[in-house]
C-alpha cells in the first residue's frame, strides 16, 4: 500500500501539462489535457476545415519561469505504437490517419535559447479524409539535448477532426407535406460532412428512420441532391424547382393551413440555397416510395429552413 | 475505488427505483471517446427531441446504466458528443441492452421491436433502389402485423393507398383496434378521418347543399342561407391557381348575362393572403359577392361542402338542391342559361 501510494505520488509529482513552475527542464506535448493514471496517453481533439491542406501545429513547452538555458534540439516523430496501446488500453479504434493524408515538415525541432516553447508542425490534406472514420496520430517527444522528457506528457494522442464549414447543429422549421400526414417541423438537426462541399441532412423528421440525402454547395446554391439511407434514389427523390400541388390529390395535416405553393410554404421562398452572411439554408425537396416519374410525382415535399446555431 | 463504489452504489439505486416506479433500466455499453458525452433523447411522435438524460464515458465497454422513466412504449435516441451517429430504438421492455460503438457506427440491441423494425427497414431500401412497385404493399404488411405500436406510427410515413379510401379506412380501423390506448395511433386516426372525410365524401346532384358563412371583401361575415329560395351559382377557386382563375371571364360574362334577381353568384377563394385576393379582385372588378376561406384546405368551405380539388363549383336550385356541379368553363354559360329559362 506505501509503494503504491509512493509510486501513484511520484508519478503525479511532475505536475499538469499547463504549469510553469520553478521546477525547469522538464519537456512536454503542450495541447494535451490532464491525464490520470489509469490512462495510457492523454488524449486532445484538433478540428480542422476540410481543405486541400492545413497546418496542425503541436506545441511542445519547455517547463520553467526562465525558458531553455540553451539551444535545445529535439527528435519529434510520429508514433504508431503510441496510438495501438492507447486503443488496446483504452478499448477504441481510432484509425492511424494515413501517411498520404499528411507531412511533417521536420522531425527535428529545436527551441530556442531563452525560449519556453517550439512547434511539431504537421500539414494535414483534410479535404481528402474518410468523413466516416475517427482518425488519430500517436506524437512523442523521442530525443533531447537537454533537459528531461516528460513521462505523462512526452507522447500523447490527436484525435484529428475534419469539418466542411458546414457541419454544425441547425435550428429547422418548416413543413413535412404528406398525403395522410403533413405536420410541422421543428427540430434541430445537424449537418454532418461528407466531403469538403458535400453534405448529409436527414429527411424532414426521418432521420432517425434512415431517410438521408447529400448535397453540394455551389455558390450559393445547393445541388447533387444524391439519396442515401432508404431514401428512394434516381427519379424519386431530388430538389424541386417548383411548388407541386398536383402530387397528391390531397395534403392532409395534423395543424393549420399548408398546401403546397400556399405562402409560406412556396418554391421562390424556399429555394435550395445557402445565405453565407446568415448561415442559413432553404430547402425544397421531395421523395415517393417507390415508382414516380420526377418531381410532379413526389408525395412527400419539404420546405425548410436551417438556420445555424 | 471511489468511483467503483459510487457505481456499484448507483446500480443499486437504479434497481430499486425501477422496481417501485416501473421505470426502463437502460444499459448501454458504449465505445466511443474517453470522456465523451453520451447523451439520451425522448423521441416525441410529433415534435421535438426532449433530451433526457447524459453520462460521460470512462472506460469503454463497461456497462452505463440510465434509468428511463416509465415502461410504456416510445421511442429513444442515443447519441454522442464524439460523432453524429445516433441509435434510434423502441423502448419496448424494462431492461434495454445497447452497444453502441460510435467508431464504427454500429450498433445492437435487444429490444424486438427495434429488431423487426431495423430488419424492415432493410428490406424496404432493397426495393426501393429496385423501384420495386410492392414497397407500399410490404410497408402496409408490416404495419398490418408488427406487434409495436410505436413501429407501426414509425412505418405509418410510408402508407400510401392512394385513392383507396376504403382500403385506407380499414387500414386504420385496424390499427385502431390493434393499439386502442397508444396516442400517437389516435392522433393518426383523426388525421386519417379527416382526410376520408373530405375524399370520399362529397355532394352529388340533387342533394341539399349545405350552408357556409364566411368574411367577404369588408370582413363582414356572409351566410349563403341568405340565398335561400333564390337560383344561385357559387364557386371555389384560388389566386395561387391559374386552373381556377381561368374561370374568371366566363363568370364576369355570367354576372352580366344574367340579372341578380334571376341569377345570384358567389365566389370563395381559398386564399391565405386577404391583401392578395382584395387586390385581384379590384383589378378584375369582380362585382359580386366575394368571400374567403384563409384556412384553404383545412377551412369551412372545404369541410362543410366535402370537395377535394379547386377549381369547383355547384349551381343550386331556389330549394337548395343541386342542379349541377363542377361544370368546365367552356359549358358554363349554356348549363345555367338552361336553368334560368325554365
Amino acid at each position: 500500500m506505501i509503494f503504491a501510494l509512493t509510486a501513484l505520488q511520484s508519478c503525479t509529482k511532475e505536475d499538469s501539462v499547463f504549469d510553469s513552475d520553478d521546477q525547469g527542464g522538464i519537456i512536454e506535448l503542450a495541447d494535451l489535457p490532464s491525464r490520470t493514471t489509469s490512462t495510457v496517453y492523454a488524449i486532445v481533439t484538433k478540428s480542422f476545415d476540410a481543405v486541400d491542406e492545413v497546418e496542425c501545429p503541436i506545441t511542445i513547452n519547455y517547463t520553467g519561469v526562465s525558458g531553455a538555458p540553451e539551444d535545445i534540439t529535439l527528435a519529434v516523430a510520429i508514433n504508431s505504437n503510441a496510438l495501438s496501446a492507447y486503443n488496446t488500453a483504452q478499448a477504441t479504434t481510432y484509425t492511424e490517419l494515413p501517411t498520404s493524408l499528411y507531412t511533417v515538415s521536420s522531425n527535428t525541432v529545436t527551441i530556442a535559447k531563452g525560449a519556453k516553447t517550439a512547434t511539431f508542425m504537421l500539414k494535414l490534406k483534410t479535404a481528402s479524409f474518410d468523413f466516416t472514420k475517427s482518425y488519430a496520430l500517436g506524437v512523442s517527444i523521442q530525443s533531447t539535448t537537454a533537459g528531461t522528457i516528460s513521462g505523462n506528457y512526452g507522447t500523447g494522442i490527436y484525435r484529428l477532426v475534419a469539418k466542411n464549414a458546414y457541419e454544425a447543429s441547425y435550428t429547422v422549421t418548416g413543413w413535412f407535406f404528406h398525403p395522410t400526414a403533413g405536420r410541422a417541423i421543428s427540430a434541430t438537426k445537424s449537418l454532418a460532412t461528407v466531403g469538403a462541399a458535400v453534405s448529409q441532412a436527414a429527411i424532414g423528421d426521418l432521420g432517425s428512420s434512415n431517410y438521408y440525402f447529400n448535397f453540394s454547395v455551389n455558390g450559393s446554391n445547393l445541388t447533387n441532391f444524391v439519396a442515401s439511407g432508404a431514401t428512394p434514389a434516381g427519379l424519386n427523390s431530388g430538389f424541386m424547382t417548383a411548388d407541386q400541388r398536383g402530387a397528391s390529390s390531397s395534403w392532409v395535416n395534423s395543424s393549420g393551413t399548408a398546401t403546397p405553393g400556399v405562402a409560406p410554404w412556396l418554391a421562390t421562398t424556399y429555394n435550395n440555397t445557402y445565405d453565407i452572411a446568415s448561415k442559413t439554408f432553404y430547402m425544397h425537396y421531395g421523395y415517393i416510395g417507390s415508382g414516380g416519374s420526377g418531381e410532379a410525382s413526389w408525395t412527400r415535399q419539404v420546405y425548410e429552413k436551417w438556420v445555424r446555431q | 475505488m471511489g468511483l467503483n463504489l459510487l457505481v456499484l452504489m448507483s446500480c443499486l439505486l437504479l434497481f430499486s427505483c425501477g422496481s417501485a416506479d416501473k421505470n426502463t433500466l437502460l444499459t448501454i455499453y458504449p465505445k466511443t471517446g474517453i470522456g465523451e458525452k453520451i447523451y439520451l433523447y425522448k423521441v416525441p411522435y410529433n415534435g421535438s427531441n426532449e433530451l433526457t438524460d447524459s453520462v460521460t464515458v470512462l472506460k469503454n465497454d463497461e456497462p452505463i446504466y440510465l434509468n428511463i422513466k416509465g415502461q410504456e412504449e416510445a421511442v429513444y435516441l442515443l447519441g454522442s458528443s464524439f460523432n453524429l451517429f445516433k441509435v434510434k430504438f423502441i423502448r419496448d421492455s424494462p431492461n434495454l441492452t445497447i452497444h453502441a460503438d460510435f467508431f464504427s457506427r454500429t450498433f445492437s440491441i435487444d429490444s424486438k421491436a427495434t429488431n423487426s423494425l431495423l430488419q424492415f427497414r432493410k428490406e424496404q431500401d432493397l426495393l426501393a433502389v429496385q423501384r420495386n412497385p410492392v414497397f407500399f404493399k410490404n410497408s402496409i404488411r408490416y404495419a398490418d402485423t408488427v406487434q409495436s405500436a410505436a413501429a407501426f406510427a414509425l412505418v405509418y410515413d410510408d402508407i400510401d393507398f392512394g385513392k383507396d379510401y376504403q382500403g385506407l379506412r380499414r387500414f386504420i380501423a385496424r390499427a385502431v383496434k390493434r393499439f386502442p390506448d397508444y396516442p400517437p395511433v389516435k392522433e393518426i386516426e383523426q388525421r386519417a378521418l379527416n382526410f376520408l372525410k373530405i375524399m370520399e365524401e362529397e355532394f352529388a346532384i340533387a342533394d341539399q347543399l349545405p350552408w357556409i358563412t364566411l368574411p367577404d371583401q369588408n370582413n363582414r361575415q356572409y351566410a349563403t342561407s341568405k340565398l335561400n329560395g333564390k337560383l344561385y351559382f357559387i364557386d371555389f377557386w384560388s389566386t395561387l391557381s391559374p386552373s381556377t382563375t381561368a374561370y374568371t371571364t366566363v363568370k364576369k360574362n355570367i354576372r352580366t348575362s344574367f340579372p341578380a334577381d334571376q341569377l345570384a353568384m358567389v365566389s370563395v377563394a381559398l386564399d391565405p393572403e386577404p391583401a392578395v385576393w382584395k387586390r385581384f379582385i379590384a383589378n378584375r372588378h369582380l362585382a359580386w359577392p366575394q368571400l374567403i376561406d384563409q384556412k384553404v384546405w383545412e377551412g369551412t368551405a372545404i369541410r362543410t361542402l366535402k370537395f377535394d380539388s379547386i377549381p369547383e363549383n355547384f349551381l343550386v336550385a331556389p330549394n337548395g338542391k343541386i342542379l349541377a356541379k363542377s361544370i368546365p368553363p367552356d359549358s358554363l354559360l349554356r348549363t345555367i342559361r338552361k336553368y334560368v329559362h325554365q
